[in-house]
């Protein structure tokens, strides 16, 4: 089944303003890790406003788990909501709780989980994005990169079918960032229809997910593997991207004189290439 | 201009339920007209740290002195029990001069001189246009309105804003576009000492070489940069120094290459990629000269030289 399904979207924010999406179609389905790159401005946030329903008057075509939005009644809206997380670009816009722990129970509520648990559920949540010492602090109260953990919590705390990230790991420590990535990766071993799209300007993150979206002024000008939508090097440094670090040194080796093989397509071979 | 930080503790929302000790007894003295990284673990003190620079915040305990200017707790401190009644009497009135020193015109002086760009562009942001929120600076700081705006254009230039954005409202763009007029908010008023709290986070990957090349150019025209940043990659390809800070404390001053090469994971750090590579080809034998390495370029010659 299609997760995400997308026709001849468009919607400009001002009736006079280019629009910042502009007819973009595409299909996610289920259990895939999909990321969305694009420059500033491009209409990533936009897009992603578009499929959490902040946004509701636009042109085309949005289905979310099979089912038409513009069809649907507000029970069944209110129904295909409760399967979507959603972190935001700026976590402030995100607390629903006074608390950390009120913000990680609002996620377990939603999902009914009987109040005995909750306890429970809170710390493991809390303890997977390490933020267990701060469930009694006031979100407003965090370091930049604490908050974004919290969303993150809170989110995955829902056990949504569907996750959507809009740059939410862009304030964290290196180390943090490649725990959250491992915990989403992770959790699709435990639900293989968990389905991710992620808004990023990490091209190693773009690099590592099943699937790869370039939005380029509000318009779909790429998608693909990871593999194929790097290989488009010249293109991608046009509309303002960069390539990963593995094909710039490849790249940057075979400028010196360096034959390196086709088949060496990830940083390991190429450490083992390198090292014969 | 010389900046010093004293026996500096800062705890936020002290003797509540909600206190945090976000700085524990820092003592550095930062270096002048570097290019200077601050990094370290998410809520290790970064943010709290520089914001106490250009005193936005005060110590809850010691001080920071700032080229002339000394940045001292708000609350005026208890005199000593030991003291004589003289000893006390002066106890008072140098507490009674460091207060007002804190609603004087001198923070304003200050504030000119170092510009602190905030890691939520959102805090910063408050004007109704993009041109009149950039000019703001140098008009509050004695620029005539036509004098401000022209540097506000050029700053939005230089931050890659044209002039399609300079009568829009600020909160109506996109994530990384209002972090570009929050960092040209603070170059349009050229400040001597530039802080920059992740300020390419949310921008996209020109956009972040551009205005990194732009701090580098700032830097080697006489200002003091201080960058905070969890990208490693730009605190190899950048930073003279860096310093980490760990759990409100400093734990290391030194140049990034001395820095890099070792593990990291204590402080919730990693190498940047060109050392993380490296060092990999090491551990399987092939030795690189890694003094050097800034970027994936002098990783590519190290590693031509080593083949050879
Ligand atoms: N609230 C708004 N009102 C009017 N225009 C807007 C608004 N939000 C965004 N825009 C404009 O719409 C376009 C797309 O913005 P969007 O936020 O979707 O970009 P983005 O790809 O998420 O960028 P970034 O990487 O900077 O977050 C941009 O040109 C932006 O200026
Ligand atoms: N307004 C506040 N009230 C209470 N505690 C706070 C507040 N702001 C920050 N803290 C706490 O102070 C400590 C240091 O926070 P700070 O924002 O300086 O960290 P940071 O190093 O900038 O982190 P990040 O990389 O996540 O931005 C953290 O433990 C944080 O929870
Ligand atoms: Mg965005
Ligand atoms: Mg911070």
């Amino acid at each position: 089944m299609n997760i995400i399904e997308v026709e001849h979207l468009k919607y400009a924010y001002d009736k006079n303003s280019k629009p910042a999406v502009d007819d973009v179609s595409f299909t996610i389905p289920a259990g895939k890790y999909v990321t969305l790159i694009g420059h500033n401005g491009s209409g990533k946030s936009t897009l992603a406003k578009l499929l959490s329903g902040l946004i509701t008057h636009y042109e085309g075509k949005i289905s979310l788990f099979g089912q038409p939005i513009e069809k649907a009644d507000n029970a069944a809206i209110y129904a295909l909501r409760k399967k979507m997380g959603f972190v935001f670009q700026n976590p402030d816009n995100q607390f629903v709780g006074s608390t950390v722990r009120d913000d990680i129970a609002f996620g377990l509520e939603n999902r009914q989980v009987p109040h005995e648990e909750m306890d429970g559920f809170i710390h493991t949540y809390a303890k997977k994005v390490g933020m267990e010492d701060y469930l009694d602090q006031s979100p407003e109260n965090l370091s930049g990169g604490q908050k974004q953990r919290v969303a993150i919590a809170g989110v995955l705390a829902m056990h949504p079918e569907l996750v959507l990230y809009d740059e939410a790991t862009s304030m964290l420590d290196p180390v943090g960032k490649r725990d959250i990535l491992d915990i989403t990766f992770h959790l699709r071993e435990e639900n293989p229809n968990l389905t991710v799209l992620s808004i990023t300007h990490d091209v190693e993150e773009a690099f590592r997910s099943d699937y790869v979206l370039v939005l380029n002024a509000g318009k779909l000008v790429l998608e693909g593997t990871p593999a194929e939508v790097f290989s488009h090097t010249e293109e991608l440094k046009k509309i303002h991207l960069d390539a990963p670090f593995f094909l710039s040194l490849k790249a940057a080796l075979k400028a010196k004189g360096m034959e390196i093989p086709d088949e060496i397509d990830t940083e390991e071979k190429l450490e083992e290439f390198l090292c014969r | 201009m010389p900046i010093n930080f004293s026996h500096v503790f800062f705890t936020y929302n002290p003797k509540s339920p909600f206190q945090s000790n976000a700085l524990k007894d820092i003592n550095i003295t930062l270096p002048e007209h570097r290019f200077v990284a601050l990094v370290g673990r998410t809520g290790s003190g970064k943010s709290t740290f520089v914001q106490l620079i250009n005193a936005l915040l005060s110590p809850t305990d010691g001080y920071v002195k700032i080229g002339d200017y000394i940045n001292h707790p708000e609350k005026a401190k208890k005199a000593p029990k030991d003291l004589s009644k003289e000893q006390k009497k002066a106890w008072k009135a140098e507490q009674k001069r460091i207060q007002q020193k804190h609603k004087s015109k001198d923070i304003k002086a200050l504030r000119k001189h170092v510009g602190l760009v905030f890691q939520f562009p959102e805090y910063q942001l408050f004007e109704e246009t993009v041109e009149k929120d950039v000019a703001f600076g140098p008009k509050n700081f004695g620029d005539s309105k036509e004098e401000a705006l022209k540097k506000a254009h050029q700053a939005l230039e230089e931050v890659g804003l044209d002039s399609s954005f300079f009568t829009r409202s600020p909160f109506d763009l996109s994530g990384g576009e209002k972090r570009k007029v929050a960092i040209a908010g603070i170059l349009a008023t050229s400040p001597e000492v530039l802080i920059v709290d992740e300020p390419t986070a949310g921008l996209d990957p020109a956009a972040a070489k551009d205005a990194m090349a732009l701090f580098q150019k700032i830097e080697q025209a006489g200002t003091s940069v201080f960058l905070v940043t969890h990208d490693m990659d730009l605190v190899a390809q950048y930073a003279d120094e860096v310093i980490v800070l760990e759990n409100g404390q400093v734990v290391k001053q030194c140049p990034p290459s001395e820095l890099f090469g070792q593990d990291l994971t204590q402080y919730s750090l990693q190498n940047p990629h060109v050392f993380d590579f490296a060092l990999r080809l090491e551990k399987r034998g092939l030795k690189l000269n890694t003094a050097s390495l800034r970027n994936v370029d002098d990783l590519a010659n190290a590693i031509m030289e080593a083949k050879k």
